[in-house]
């Protein structure tokens, strides 16, 4: 219901207005409906992540130590204030970037990629045929 | 209850109220930190900065009303550097808010100041349907298959399409975009098809997503949310929002980060207490 309040954009105009929405009912939706929907659920993650971080990130063994650990210097690198006094917190976020976020999301791509060939393979020689609603006997 | 384990179960509310508090102190009282621009930031400014005079830009924007606060800042730097270059810009939007968010655009800046009119240095078209099959129609055969801007005038009758020669005439693509269908795609149209200079900007949490595309270089630089936006308002020395909201990205990160730590001293000094308690 709150999300109803009608946000207008900077300047007072409606977004509707600013589109050249010319329908009634949907100036309507677009202004009380969609833009203030689009913005509070986008606005409420903040929220959400920081009662998220705080719940979550407990280093209860090794694998989520490191997570914490990694997740502690990339909010720090990018948050302004710290490569403000110290650039070399910019630096470290950079490096972590540049190596283990880099190699993981390549493999995961390449993955996603080689799987897809597979299944394409699979499908064209009727080795796969679960998109016909079949299933495997036995 | 201890100490410890009252810090391991700060309320819910508790925590939305000290966000609330971060946020908005900054703005009663601003810090005023200093920015320290980022390598991804300066890349993007020198992408755009290297747009061929007299090409045409391609700029997709794609944030809709949720991305509004982190990269229409960075929309009106960016279209700032652009008006002061001799290049005509092709706005490209695929719904009613991102329309508005760009008329919002010239209505910041007025682009009569800069010497530039619509039609004549840039134009906004309209699109709808899948995301790559408009990418692949705005970048390869755009004239044919668009017949009208979002105004519906004619694309043939726009003085600046004179001598459209397509793919070829572009000399930048620009994308501003939440989502990762469209940072990606993009690379996918405009580079990895034509070998189009790209730049884009998104929110932060997709850069872990787009980054190996940047150091592979089929991305030239990028403007990595509110902190890049901030970082390209100083590179075209024009401060607006962006730089405002600095100081509120910083006291609220500050915030996590403290929640955090909290949140790890209530665990663990809870877990010792426990274990004292068994023995």
């Amino acid at each position: 219901m709150l999300c109803a309040i009608p946000t207008p954009f900077e300047g007072g105009e409606p977004a509707s207005e600013r589109a050249r929405v010319e329908s009634k009912n949907y100036r309507w939706m677009m202004d009380y409906v969609n833009v203030p929907l689009g913005a509070t659920m986008y606005a409420s993650l903040c929220f959400y992540m920081a009662a998220g971080a705080y719940k979550v990130l407990r280093a209860r063994n090794l694998g989520v130590a490191l997570l914490l650990a990694s997740a502690f210097l990339v909010i720090m690198g990018n948050t302004p204030l710290f490569p403000a006094i110290l650039p070399v917190f910019a630096d470290i976020r950079n490096r972590i970037f540049e190596t283990f976020v880099v190699g993981s999301y390549r493999a995961i791509r390449i993955g996603v990629g080689l799987g897809g060939v597979a299944l394409g393979i699979r499908t064209i020689f009727g080795m796969e045929t679960g998109y016909l609603g079949r299933r495997r006997e036995g | 209850m201890s100490i410890y384990e009252k810090l391991e179960t700060v309320p819910r509310w508790l925590i939305f109220v000290l966000v609330i508090i971060a946020m908005i102190y900054p703005i009663l009282r601003p810090i005023g930190l200093p920015i320290t621009v980022g390598q991804t930031s300066k890349d993007a400014f020198k992408g755009v900065d290297e747009t061929p005079d007299g090409t045409f830009a391609v700029f997709h924007v794609a944030y809709g009303s949720g991305g509004k606060p982190t990269l229409q800042p960075a929309a009106i730097a960016v279209t700032h550097h652009l008006f002061n270059k001799d290049v005509r810009i092709i706005y490209f939007v695929d719904n009613p808010v991102d329309l508005a968010n760009t008329y919002e655009i010239f209505d910041k800046l007025d682009p009569a100041k800069y010497g530039k009119s619509y039609g004549e240095d840039y134009c906004v078209l309209s699109l709808t349907g899948p995301f790559l099959t408009q990418a692949a129609i705005v970048v390869g055969n755009l004239i044919e298959t668009i017949p009208k801007d979002s105004e519906g005038t004619n694309l043939v009758d726009l003085p600046m399409f004179a001598g459209y020669k397509e793919t070829e005439d572009i000399g930048l693509v620009f994308q501003l975009t939440t989502s990762g269908d469209i940072s990606e795609g993009w690379v996918y149209q405009a580079f990895s098809r034509y070998n189009l200079r790209l730049v884009g900007g998104w929110l932060s949490m997709m850069t872990s997503s787009m980054i190996p595309y940047y150091q592979a270089g089929q991305i030239l630089g990028f403007i990595d949310g509110s902190k890049g936006a901030a970082d390209y308002e100083v590179l075209v020395n024009r401060p607006g929002e962006a730089v405002m909201i600095t100081d509120i990205l910083s006291m609220t990160q500050v915030v996590y980060l403290i929640l955090i730590v909290v949140g790890n001293i209530g665990y663990f000094g809870a877990r010792r207490l426990m274990e004292g308690r068994s023995e």
